[in-house]
């Protein structure tokens, strides 16, 4: 078994299950916040969530990153560019930093 | 602010060693914020060109995986995918920087990939496959940069808020408090003086 999960829509993430990586694929909130947690009790060492599934649960993920050792991370999406992870990324930034330097040169 | 002290030698004595320590860690706590700063705005940089290449490898490969799996029903897609014989593993080993214990992932992998038929299926799923295999180290960077983010950034908050108690309002609390004892000793001692030389010349007066 390996210490890796993935969370996501079937079609997006099916093929990493070849690869060795643990997959759940989920539609809907409840389905993926079950996922999640379920990640967080077997103390997976990564898990990684599909952009679109992490919308939905943006809350809870953040969460979950305070309080576990889990790491878990957000792949950028793959449609559009309307990013989770760059949020959560510039939120930090600004949170740690005191401004957002990650994106001044482009607004 | 004063502190609620006693006004006396011991006293000043307690609160001068007590200002000494407040500066020199406010000293040392405000070079740690300074490095925790430097090494944090590295890592974000490297967060960002790590996730526009996935980004980039990532839709090519999507692309490509979905056209080849296309074709085949639900059923077909269950028996290719559903008896992985790889299996991936990561062992965590905890780096130091600046006192955060940041994870380092370290993949070791077995088993062999393609565990179907090639009649039955296209090269590109292969090729899709491939591409999949070389993403997972970038994925793991991914992962251990977003966690080393996480992880600085709290502790930045809490180093900041130190160096911020310490600056604006512990060690001008203890200077506030050193100012009053001193002047306080001085104005007894004034009063002492005068009061002897008082007594003096009302005895020189007898």
């Amino acid at each position: 078994m390996s210490n890796i999960a993935l969370i996501g829509e079937r079609e997006v993430i099916i093929g990493f299950n070849l690869i060795g990586l643990n997959i759940l694929p989920v539609c809907g909130n409840e389905e993926a916040s079950k996922a999640l947690k379920e990640c967080i009790q077997q103390q997976y060492a990564i898990v990684f969530i599909t952009n679109e599934v992490a919308k939905t649960m943006i809350r809870e993920i953040e969460e979950y990153q305070k309080k576990s050792k889990t790491a878990i991370c957000i792949l950028p999406s793959l449609l559009g560019k309307s990013n989770i992870c760059m949020n959560v990324l510039r939120k930090n930034v600004e949170k740690a930093v005191g401004t957002d330097i990650l994106f001044r040169n482009e607004g | 602010m004063l502190l609620a002290v006693n006004p006396n030698r011991m006293e000043l004595l307690r609160l001068k060693r007590r200002l000494a320590l407040a500066k020199r860690g406010y000293k040392l706590l405000k070079d740690k914020r300074d490095a925790l700063i430097q090494k944090f705005i590295k890592i974000v940089q490297e967060n960002l060109k790590t996730r526009e290449e996935f980004d980039k490898k990532m839709r090519e490969n999507i692309n490509l995986f979905l056209v080849s799996t296309l074709a085949m029903t639900n059923n077909e897609q269950n028996a290719i995918f559903q008896f992985p014989q790889r299996d991936i593993k990561v062992k965590v080993i905890h780096q130091n920087i600046m006192s955060v214990n940041v994870p380092h992932y370290e993949m070791t992998d077995e088993g062999n990939p393609y565990p179907y038929g090639f009649i039955q299926t296209s090269p590109e799923l292969d090729i899709a496959i491939k591409k999949y295999k070389d993403l997972i180290p970038l994925m793991l960077k991914m992962a251990e940069l977003d966690k080393a983010v996480l992880l600085l950034t709290e502790e930045i908050e809490k180093t900041r808020r130190r160096v911020n108690a310490l600056e604006y309002v512990m060690i001008p609390n203890l200077e506030d408090t050193i100012k009053f004892i001193t002047m306080k000793l001085d104005e007894m001692a004034r009063s002492s003086s005068s009061a002897l030389m008082r007594i003096k010349e009302i005895i020189r007066g007898e």
